[in-house]
């Protein structure tokens, strides 16, 4: 039943955002979607690692940092094709967060996660700032050529959408798989109580590392797909404020649900191109904005939204509904 | 490296390591009162820093005045926080307590810019950058006042944990329930121990200031230095705290002089995942059990 109602509900939302560029005349709306869309990869490895499996990540910008410069320096000093470069900017991300989670999750506090990522983010825009030879340094790489696939460019904007649709409907019909899976309920069952999980015999060292390596792998196609949009990268484009930012746009979108990770990116890409004239203030805006989310609206926006379609909550959580009544 | 050189670098060590101290500590009291990371710590040190810059170099008060206004800011910062933020969000799952201070942080940042700009001033050194020699050793009296300050904020604190509110607060670290039941007003007592951590960030920041630039961004690292030196010394234990701020200031000024100045903060980096890979205890952690 619940499978079902996702599927439709996922038809549908393609079917209206194919459709979106037909309707669309302004270019600069695409361009927003289009930058939502590839937010909306790291926000979603965010909602898997943080919301689903309960965990903590502040260095996600660092991985997709490390996706968008792996893919870039492929195409750009290597030659490599497009495809081949994405995919080893999304593997390189999963291998980045798979070290990280070796190192930080085998402990039994959640903490040393919180602190190596965060460390780990400022070492790695340390790093990119001070490896000229290999990245540029502060002034960036120019000049990363638009994705060429079989032949096809999409270098303009209207493809470009399609290339984002396409690869963020595969992450998102992969992350409702997992989810929906023994390994997704192995997550759930880690957020909900990581003692009870490991004593049903749940390797929850593994799958703690598993999650966030799909996590890593998502932030890593991110990257590359920003890149190439961009056509231009710095190291200032993957802070920890820019970390920091992923991480609002799940919390605003709501982490309860995988749709919260594109409403989030959404919100937090177009809200400051429409205010422009705040931009100042926006950073305060979406500070206030998460904490505000996380403490009266715990399911976030795309739990408002999306309240209408959900069905009864089902198996443990239901139960636990149920005896809480 | 000759004897004489070490003894210098030592030194040098030890002046910044007293400000990881600082950050360490302040950083390691929220954490064993409340078992939260408090991400908006390195910006207290931030606001401390811009605060006392402003009294001292736009009101034109004298230094102690302006230490002591971003003491105080800070002192208020915190309250305020733990006043809100903690306590609407500290029965909820503990990531989201984590997140909402990482909210907290992206806030003071861009408050900072709003009020103070986002290019980064200079602190004027108070006690001169003069060089005094002793032998063969030089001396900042700039550095010595700072290590002098950091050891004089320690001895407070030391006194201070026992006094009866000192003790309270001790005592609320290691078990809020039997506290409660002891008479000890819980919420109080963490509101205090969010304001003084606050401090102390604040303290660091305005002592650290002279050696850096003071900007809006100035306290991710020195966060991340207050990381490394909480676990080297064991996460959560304050005499730890000192111990590892110290050491790793050290550590790290030597690796810097040996290896090279551009990666010391990769030196960080190196032992702190050193220590959570090897002895996550650190140096004077004890292991703790969870029980279910």
């Amino acid at each position: 039943m619940l499978r079902k109602r996702n599927l439709a509900m996922l038809g549908l939302l393609f079917l209206i955002l194919v459709a979106l560029p037909f309707v669309i005349e302004n270019p600069y709306y695409l361009h927003i979607l289009i930058l939502a869309g590839i937010c909306a990869l790291p926000a979603l490895g965010l909602t898997l690692f943080v919301g689903t499996t309960g965990q903590i990540s502040l260095g996600h910008a660092a991985i997709y940092g490390i996706g968008a410069y792996t893919c870039a320096l492929l195409m750009v000093r290597a030659g490599v094709p497009f495809i081949v470069s994405f995919i080893c900017g999304g593997l390189m991300g999963c291998l980045v967060a798979g070290i990280l989670g070796f190192i930080a999750l085998g402990r039994t506090r959640g903490i040393y996660l919180a602190v190596v990522t965060y460390s780990f983010n400022a070492i790695v825009r340390m790093l990119m700032l001070n490896l000229v030879g290999l990245t540029g340094g502060p002034t960036g790489l120019a000049g990363i050529p638009s994705p060429r696939i079989l032949g096809v460019s999409f270098g303009s904007p209207d493809k470009f959408y399609y290339l984002v649709l396409v690869i963020v409907t595969l992450a998102y019909a992969a992350v409702l798989r997992i989810t929906n899976s023994r390994t997704g309920n192995a997550f759930k069952a880690i957020a909900n109580n990581e003692m009870a999980a490991k004593s049903l015999g749940i390797d929850v060292y593994g799958y703690k590392i598993m999650s966030l390596m799909i996590s890593g792998f998502l932030a890593g196609l991110g990257g590359g797909l920003y890149g190439t949009f961009t056509s231009f990268i710095s190291p200032n484009n993957f802070s920890s404020a820019q970390s920091s930012m992923f991480l609002s746009m799940a919390v605003i979108g709501g982490m309860g649900n995988i749709y919260g990770a594109f409403i989030g990116s959404l919100i937090v890409v177009a809200l400051p191109e429409t205010f422009r004239a705040f931009q100042l203030y926006q950073q305060i805006f979406y500070g206030a904005a998460v904490i505000l989310v996380l403490a009266f609206l715990p399911q976030g926006v795309a739990g408002v939204l999306l309240k209408p379609f959900s069905s009864k909550p089902s198996g443990f959580k239901g139960v636990r509904a149920w005896l809480s009544r | 490296m000759t004897g004489t050189l070490l003894v210098q670098q030592v030194i040098f060590g030890i002046t910044i390591g007293s400000m990881y101290a600082l950050v360490g500590l302040g950083f390691t009291m929220i954490f064993r009162a409340m078992e939260l990371i408090n991400f908006a710590h390195g910006e207290l040190a931030m606001l401390g820093a811009f605060v006392a810059l402003t009294l001292t170099t736009v009101v034109r008060l004298p230094y102690i005045v302006g230490f002591l206004g971003a003491v105080v800011c800070g002192t208020l910062v915190g309250m305020l926080l733990e006043r809100t933020i903690y306590r609407s969000l500290k029965h909820g799952p503990p990531t989201d307590l984590m997140i909402a201070f990482v909210a907290v942080s992206i806030i003071l940042k861009q408050v900072a810019v709003v009020i103070w700009g986002a290019e980064g001033q200079s602190f004027p050194s108070v006690f001169g950058d003069k060089p005094v020699h002793v032998g063969k050793l030089v001396f900042i009296p700039q550095d010595v006042w700072t290590v002098v300050f950091a050891l004089i904020i320690m001895g407070l604190l030391l006194v201070f944990f026992q006094s009866r509110t000192g003790r309270s607060m001790q005592a609320i670290a290691q078990d809020h329930e039997t506290a409660w039941l002891m008479g000890i007003n819980v919420p109080l007592m963490q509101n205090l121990t969010f304001g003084i951590s606050s401090a102390l960030g604040a303290a660091a920041g305005v002592l650290f200031a002279p050696q850096a630039v003071v900007f809006f961004n100035m306290g991710e690292m020195l966060l991340v230095k207050g990381f490394t030196a909480a676990i080297l010394g064991g996460m959560g234990n304050v005499p730890g705290a000192v111990l590892g701020g110290f050491l790793f200031g050290v550590i790290e000024q030597i690796a810097a002089v040996s290896i090279s100045s551009l990666y010391r903060d990769v030196v960080s980096f190196g032992i702190l995942i050193l220590f959570v890979l090897v002895k996550p205890t650190g140096l004077l952690g004890r292991k703790t059990i969870v029980k279910v």
